[in-house]
């Protein structure tokens, strides 16, 4: 006997940046006999994840679905590594911290709980001196603690991309699109420029924030409380280093990504004058490119999925979109749908999707607000705005005694974490259970040998040029 | 810096654990062994009051617990009759006559980002004989009482499996009870009289006994069992009643010698016309319990058939315990915190009640109270456990709702009964996609999900498609390979033989 389900025949991506064409690669070498088309349509300039393709590591698997590897991208000059983001002037205490990208160190008991039991005898190192990835390059590190991010060109990689897809027999629309026809919560077909239409099972809008296939399910969930900027104004910048910075300033965060120099702001706050003063543009700058932060309701509504920055946006701190996007590949692919409508298979991939991009905001969140600084006009608005109850309780939890509470679908590591709220010197009110028996004085002295660092370091932390 | 004030605390927080069964002493031990040094801990337990103590068949958590603590494998086994426990073989549930393995392990092996249960489920749509069985290493090993603890190879292609143990609960307290006075927990022998509260905080001060001794703490554990004397009775903490879906409410519980020839690692869970029956073989004798509906079977027939299903002579009188499904709304209030039954009752169909102690035990030691107890850590205990009972329960009224037993009222009333929200939508996905609702914390994730499904006959009309992509011979060629490895291994496996028994 066969089954009831009817597999998914065709699809439609419709975008023109990275994210379009990992779907569309994706699904047509993860679904055998799926007839896969690519639409071209402009991407905005606020389509972050397709124009500052970032990619953890823990998206690194789905590259290989798409022929690549990392190694081979570095070699082939189309990807960089970054082993860490710094931040400067950060929190409440202008405070000096890294993120790194990587694990902490293992120890016998947690590393964190025995940096906060510590802290509890005398100054000490930042945290993230037990995070190899984050002290380097000045200091050399165990390579197995190290995972770093890839940073990726978007036009060379687009153009690889294209180069694939061509292999692996996704078909290019001759034309791009030029109108969506809607019916009934879905959509009906497509109509590109030449006048041809494109009908499909399943579409998918990778069309960035135009979201130019969004159905009645997609409406939109602003995140503007956790995940402040709204504009963006970038320049050319020569930043070459190996980790990106952040620098906390009056008006929001400068920030500095390979060969970029990005201001983000509030737009009520700051007016674009200012904003370019305080940019120091020194080559023409693009933008302000108008941000809203947020995500859709539901990913999957009728016969459209979103994906991307027309799925979710977390803004642009730390440029987590397309690693969502790849992990929102992966959740498609496992709970593949079909060409019929699937209301509960639907529901689950919302609900995950759903999980996943909440705990990803609460961490935008955590990097925005976690020790309130407060002075200047943008971080007071950050402060004051309220916070989502999942923030909330992990802060709180964090707050009493180290620990994070669980959340499923959380695609930021516990170490992650840590980092983000030790290292804004949210520091636990007591300490918790497994170091209890230490003495805060011989937890801190084995945290300095570990470190190999005087508490004189403890300033060393170095901002973001 | 800010300073907390028991950065550099001497104030040990004071805690009385009221209750010495299992909950008792596996809460007292852990105490002892892991936060020694910040508390003092008094157990009060009386003589008068028996323990339950039919939580006899484990899962493999406790193995963590006991390492945690130091325990020796071998040394456990010997004071408690243990024999290893690969799964529950499940009889008559779907239907009369069938019978499955719930193992702890997983099915096969996923293949192009397919799991493998959608491969299974094509081919015996398709007409494929057998059973899914063949592909668990868990369920083929039990089923031939071979055993050997897993030890996993690189390039071994056989799924991965894990064990428990099956052990006398009566002698696991004793057992403990050492462990955690060796290590300065005082035990007292008393009964409480009266609880003592704080007028203005409802806070329990003290616990005063009938010999008018008063016990003064900061914490309270409630391990009184049903009573709940604490939490239940003296805090009112207001009761979930879930006998709606969960309707077997007594047990009749009585050991029997064991039958000759090799201990079978597994519990067995044998559908009756009004509940189920459990048989958990211990080194020394069989465990043998009827769990029943008392609104569909009297006492003293259930007592009946439970003397009549014995395999040999029984060792004492058959015990009776009433009980009710449901949990306490919350399981720490106020300073009480409430571990095993005095929070909350499930049957013990998949072995759960000392895992549930066990995960209370967890969340209270990651929340470790000071002498000022904080909402924060309260909130936190509060929102595990939640998770924990009512992943459980759903998991629970699966066994009896997939089924299409029509011989009993009992199994009419199951079958047909409305189930809550979060368990029907999770079957229709099953039924309709063979997808199992995917969530990362607490017991039974997708190998669970698919071997109660799958043996309880509800087999899915759609799978994933990409299933139906390899041609029938190849896949069948592979998976012949897959269940000969299976085979291979467990024939390399000694007979099921426990530490210290002579099986």
């Amino acid at each position: 006997m066969s089954q009831v389900r009817t597999p998914l025949r065709s699809v439609a991506v419709v975008g023109g940046g990275p994210v379009a064409a990992a779907t569309a690669l994706a699904l047509a070498g993860g679904v055998p006999g799926l007839s896969v088309t690519l639409v071209p349509a402009p991407v905005a300039p606020a389509a972050l994840a397709d124009h500052w393709p970032l990619l953890l590591a823990s998206a690194h698997p789905t590259l290989l679905r798409l022929g690549a590897e990392p190694a081979g991208l570095i070699a082939g000059g189309i990807a960089r590594r970054r082993t860490a983001t710094r931040f400067a002037d950060w929190g409440v205490r202008n405070t000096a911290w890294r993120l790194g990208d990587g694990r902490t160190v293992p120890l016998d008991l947690p590393a964190e709980q025995l940096w906060v039991r510590g802290t509890r005898a005398g100054p000490m190192p930042p945290f993230h001196t037990l995070v190899p990835a984050a002290m380097l390059p000045e200091r050399r590190a165990h390579d197995d603690l190290v995972d770093p991010a890839l940073w990726l060109r978007p036009d060379v990689w687009t153009a690889r991309l294209a180069g694939t897809m061509r292999a692996a027999a996704v078909r290019v629309s001759p034309a791009p699109l030029a109108n969506v026809r809607h019916a009934a919560g879905s959509v009906a077909g497509l109509v590109l420029a030449n006048g041809m239409a494109v009908a499909a099972d399943l579409y998918v809008d990778a069309t960035g924030p135009d979201r130019r296939l969004a159905v009645a399910g997609h409406h939109w969930q602003p995140w503007a409380d956790v995940s402040p900027v709204d504009r963006l104004l970038a320049c050319p910048d020569p930043y070459a280093a190996p980790f990106d910075g952040y620098r906390a300033v009056e008006d929001g965060w400068l920030g500095w990504w390979p060969g970029w120099r990005g201001f983000g702001y509030r737009a009520a706050l700051t007016s674009e004058t200012r904003a370019r003063q305080l940019l120091e543009a020194t080559a023409p700058a693009i933008g302000p490119i108008e941000l809203v932060p947020g995500r859709v309701d539901a990913l999957w509504s009728g016969n459209v999925l979103a994906v991307g920055d027309a799925a979710a946006m977390p803004g642009p701190l730390g440029h987590f979109g397309l690693t969502l996007a790849f992990q929102t590949i992966e959740l498609v692919l496992e709970l593949l749908p079909s060409a019929a409508p699937e209301p509960l298979l639907q529901a689950e991939l919302n609900r995950r999707f759903a999980l996943r991009a909440d705990r990803l905001r609460d961490f935008v969140g955590a990097l925005h607000r976690a020790n309130g600084r407060r002075h200047g006009r943008f971080w007071r608005s950050v402060a004051s705005a309220p916070l989502p109850f999942t923030l909330r309780q992990t802060m709180d939890h964090q707050a009493r005694r180290g620990y994070l509470p669980h959340f499923d679908e959380d695609m930021m590591a516990p170490d992650a974490w840590h980092s983000v709220l030790l290292g804004q010197e949210c520091l636990p009110e007591g300490d918790a259970m497994p170091v209890l028996h230490v003495q805060p004085d011989e937890a801190r002295s084995r945290v300095l040998a570990l470190t190999g660092t005087g508490p004189s370091a403890a300033v060393g932390a170095g901002g973001a040029r | 810096m800010k300073r907390s004030f028991f950065m550099e605390r001497t104030i040990r927080t004071r805690i009385v654990i009221l209750g010495g069964g299992t909950a008792g002493w596996m809460t007292a031990a852990a105490l002892a062994a892991l936060a020694g040094p910040l508390c003092d801990v008094t157990l009060v337990e009386s003589a008068e009051i028996g323990i339950v103590g039919v939580g006899e068949a484990t899962l493999p958590h406790l193995r963590a617990f006991l390492a945690r603590l130091g325990l020796d494998e071998r040394t456990f086994m010997a004071a408690t009759h243990a024999t290893y426990k690969l799964g529950i073989r499940f009889e008559d549930f779907g239907r009369l006559g069938d019978r499955y393995i719930h193992p702890f392990g997983s099915y096969g092996q996923p293949l192009n980002d397919v799991a493998f249960h959608h491969y299974w489920i094509r081919r015996h749509r398709q007409g494929r004989p057998g059973p899914i069985d063949a592909f668990a290493t868990g369920v083929v090993a039990a089923e031939e009482c071979r055993f050997a603890p897993p030890s996993p190879q690189a390039d071994d292609p056989t799924p991965s499996f894990s064990y428990a143990y099956q052990f006398d609960a009566t002698l696991f307290a004793p057992l403990l009870r050492r462990f955690a006075c060796a290590r300065g927990v005082s035990g007292l022998e008393g009964r409480v009289a009266h609880v003592e509260r704080c007028a203005s905080s409802g806070d329990v001060r003290a616990l005063i006994l009938a010999d008018g001794r008063r016990l003064e703490g900061d914490l309270f554990i409630d391990c009184s069992g049903f009573r709940s004397l604490l939490l239940g009775d003296t805090l009112a903490e207001p009761w979930e009643d879930w006998s709606g879906w969960l309707p077997c409410d007594r047990a009749v519980a009585v050991p029997c010698a064991s039958p000759p020839g090799v201990v079978e690692p597994f519990t067995r869970a044998i559908a009756m016309p009004a509940g189920w029956r459990w048989r958990i073989p211990l080194q020394h004798r069989v465990g043998n319990g009827y769990v029943y509906s008392s609104a569909h079977l009297g006492d003293e027939e259930a007592r009946s058939a439970l003397l009549a299903a014995l395999e040999g002579p029984a060792q004492a009188e058959p015990r009776l315990l009433r009980f009710r499904a449901g949990r306490r709304r919350r399981s720490w209030v106020g300073n009480v915190v409430a571990v095993g039954l005095a929070s909350g009752f499930l049957e013990p169909l998949e072995s759960t009640s000392i895992y549930l102690v066990q995960a209370a035990i967890t969340q209270l030691l990651e929340h470790f109270p000071d002498p000022c107890i904080s909402p924060i850590d309260r909130q936190g205990f509060n929102r595990a456990i939640d998770a924990e009972y009512e992943r459980i329960r759903d998991f629970l009224i699966l066994h009896y709702h997939a089924t299409t037993r029509d011989d009993t009222g009992f199994w009419r009333h199951v079958r047909t009964m409305a189930v809550p929200d979060s368990l029907s939508s999770k079957m229709a996905l099953w039924r309709g996609a063979a997808q199992v609702e995917r969530y990362g914390f607490g017991l039974f994730l997708e190998p669970s999900w698919v071997a109660v499904y799958l043996g309880q006959g509800i087999v899915p009309d759609g799978w994933d498609c990409r299933a139906d992509v390899p041609a029938a011979d190849g896949l069948d060629r592979a998976l012949d390979r897959l269940a000969a490895a299976v085979r291979a291994r467990v024939a390399a496996m000694p007979h099921h033989r426990p530490p210290g028994g002579d099986a």
